[in-house]
């Protein structure tokens, strides 16, 4: 059985309450009930000794007068219990006189208490007492020894307790009705506060269910400062994490989908061309040239897809992380380096590319960086018109090494700047396809750029050229 | 190929060089004049300026887009195909609703390339074609061949076989391209069928040294 949190802690503390408070009203009462059974008992008794008392030295002032044992003059002895009996004889309470043998000398005790008496004691005995109940009535009996010479008589007592017992009764009574009502409005206290304590932590249930979900809007507002406050605002950082954490996780998803949708189409062209080039030389009646066409412009394509792949694949790499080995590098050896790897091309366009080395030798991946270089290098080529110039700056500033790929071509619209380093993205397409590339150079310098904890910055104005800065 | 003696001049705009050339050559071999536009300038200059027969439209082109293209040929009422990599549902009803005559993907076959613009043509132009290769001549509206001028007679089927020749010229078929293409895929016969009819039609028409046998291919007419 599910019980929900705040019923569960009411009804707890209203059954302990219940208890606790029944348990204090049955202490209580036992008490009081001792109490008037030890007073009634008193009473009695002192009365009883009073009597007692009083008989004996009437009896023993008798005889002094008389000089003769009372035993002896059965009348004298009679007159004097009765007239004693009659006198302590009241409304409560009852006198029974008799010798040693148990005969009646005295009784004022009505026949029915007379009969259940049943208390007798024999010579010298101490006095005797018993609580009996008859009828409907609680009566204390108590029987005593008048010590005579040579005999004895018994003097009975009774004395009705009904009353005072009837009063416990009806103080227990009281007290319960009294306790069972504190309860009452207790236990509706308790649920109505208990309820409103703990409201909260369905306001933090539903929000929980809501984001599960899907709903990451939702917050929660308790202003409290107890623990219940401390747990919704912690609610709301969790929700917050989560959120954050969701759209984070969301836009890396679109932005791999849109990857491998750009992706896809940067392979559907170049296996558009070979394919159909390959299926027209199979089946068409060709001319020599058209041969001739068709072969170059499979091996032309076919070497596009190759360099996409195998920049995917750098890009791949170097996005896990994996084969950077850093190490002093030399790196005016590497400038040259890139030097001769660009000269046949930058000849052809009649390009002149000056390097200037501040730098002895820092701490980076050669092998990676030499690849930043050359497609930076290779990006302003492709923007410089034949006869321009391109300047590759390296220089040290306090503690950071800056690489500066210069030119003056075409740059790059002001609207295209931001997505540069986009993959597949290029910034005008026509001049791109004209020219080939994979739309992966940039992805890829920043990538590399950024395992080396540096920062690629590129400033660009349209027909007034570029400038690409790394700083390591 | 010829309308009355007159060759199909197509614009193609398309932005990669390659794949240009490869329709270009597609559509020079199949026998078409072929204009090459690299940007929809050009193409917009070229539809102002030489009015082709069709054009084969990229979609996504620098300058002026393929759509915007389009509604230029629809007001001169030039018949368009686009030839396009973008592949979803919604561009491929956007290209027909605006008028497109149809609507090929990257990456296409140049045969099939080829079909479309031939159903497209005939569509737009085809009441009164009269196609001629040497020295037969074919006219499709009344199933009628003419050898030197003089009717031939030809059994259907041989007839069928002579218009898909003459309609693919210079591309080769196999056997059971051919047997599908004219008897259809529920014929049963077998590829000895298309031997016997090939040997007929060139006995018939003198097309011995034009209906070549392409060794492990098939057959082709070469014009």
């Amino acid at each position: 059985m599910t019980m929900k949190l705040w019923f569960r802690i009411f009804l707890l503390t209203f059954v302990l309450t219940a208890v606790v408070m029944a348990g204090s009203l049955a202490g209580i009462l036992y008490s009081a009930y001792q109490e008037t059974i030890s007073r009634e008992y008193e009473r009695g008794l002192d009365e009883h000794r009073i009597i007692l008392d009083t008989l004996s030295s009437h009896l023993e002032s008798v005889e002094r007068t008389l000089g003769n044992d009372l035993i002896l003059m059965p009348d004298v002895l009679e007159d004097g219990v009765v007239s004693y009996g009659n006198l302590y004889t009241g409304k409560e309470a009852a006198l029974r006189i008799s010798d040693s043998a148990g005969n009646s000398i005295f009784s004022s005790m009505a026949e029915n208490d007379e009969n259940a008496m049943q208390l007798n004691v024999a010579e010298a005995s101490p006095r005797v007492f018993v609580l009996r109940s008859v009828g409907d009535r609680l009566l204390l009996y108590v029987n005593g020894v008048l010590q005579r010479d040579g005999t004895f008589l018994q003097v009975g007592y009774v004395r009705d307790v009904s009353a005072a017992f009837a009063a416990i009764r009806e103080t227990a009574w009281r007290m319960t009705w009294i306790v069972f009502a504190a309860l009452l409005v207790s236990g509706a206290g308790l649920y109505f506060l208990i309820g409103r304590a703990l409201r909260p932590l369905m306001v933090l249930e539903k929000q929980a269910v809501s984001i599960a979900g899907g709903d990451y809007a939702q917050r929660v507002s308790i202003a409290r400062s107890d623990e219940i406050g401390s747990l919704s605002s912690a609610f709301n950082v969790m929700t917050d994490a989560v959120q954050t954490r969701v759209q984070e996780l969301e836009a890396a998803a679109a932005e791999r989908e849109m990857f491998i949708r750009s992706m896809a189409h940067e392979i559907k062209s170049p296996m558009t061309t070979i394919v159909g080039y390959v299926d027209v030389l199979e089946r068409m009646k060709l001319t020599p040239e058209q041969s001739a066409k068709g072969l170059l412009a499979i091996r032309q394509e076919s070497k596009r897809l190759n360099e996409l792949s195998s920049k995917l694949l750098d890009l791949f790499v170097m996005r896990n992380g994996e084969n950077v080995h850093m190490d002093e590098a030399d790196i005016p050896a590497l400038l040259e380096r890139v030097r001769l790897t660009l000269a046949p091309r930058m000849q052809d366009k009649r390009i002149k590319l000056t390097i200037r080395c501040g730098l002895d030798v820092w701490k980076l991946d050669a092998a990676l960086f030499e690849n930043v270089l050359i497609n930076l290098l290779d990006n302003a080529y492709k923007a410089t018109p034949p006869g321009g110039e391109i300047l590759l700056n390296a220089c040290r500033e306090g503690d950071r090494a800056i690489f500066v790929v210069q030119d003056w071509g075409h740059g790059i619209p002001k609207q295209d700047l931001d997505y540069v380093f986009e993959p597949f993205y290029m910034a005008d397409k026509a001049r791109s396809r004209s020219q080939p590339g994979s739309g992966l150079g940039l992805t890829l310098c920043h990538a590399i750029v950024q395992a080396h904890d540096g920062e690629i910055r590129i400033e660009s104005e349209e027909n007034l050229g570029t400038k690409v800065s790394v700083v390591l | 190929m010829s309308a009355g003696g007159v060759m199909y001049t197509i614009l193609v705009a398309e932005d990669d060089a390659a794949i240009a050339g490869l329709v270009e050559m597609t559509l020079q071999v199949a026998g078409y004049n072929c204009q090459v536009a690299p940007d929809g300038q050009a193409a917009l200059n070229n539809i102002k300026e030489s009015k082709p027969d069709l054009a084969l439209l990229d979609i996504m082109l620098p300058g002026v887009d393929g759509y915007a293209l389009l509604e230029e040929l629809k007001k001169k009422s030039i018949p368009a195909l686009f030839v396009t990599a973008k592949t979803g549902i919604a561009d491929r009803i956007q290209g027909l609703r605006l008028g497109a005559d149809d609507y090929i993907t990257k990456p296409f076959e140049p045969l099939e390339l080829l079909a479309r613009v031939e159903t497209v043509l005939r569509r737009a132009y085809g009441t009164n074609e009269k196609i001629q290769i040497h020295h037969v001549t074919l006219l499709p509206r009344s199933r009628l061949v003419m050898m030197d001028g003089a009717p031939v007679s030809l059994a259907p089927k041989e007839y069928e076989l002579l218009e898909f020749f003459f309609r693919h010229r210079n591309i080769a078929y196999s056997r059971d391209q051919l047997l599908d293409a004219v008897w259809g895929f529920d014929f049963y016969g077998n590829t000895r069928t298309v031997d016997m009819h090939v040997q007929k039609l060139r006995r018939k028409l003198r097309l011995e040294k034009v209906i070549c046998t392409v060794n492990k291919v098939g057959y082709r007419l070469e014009a």
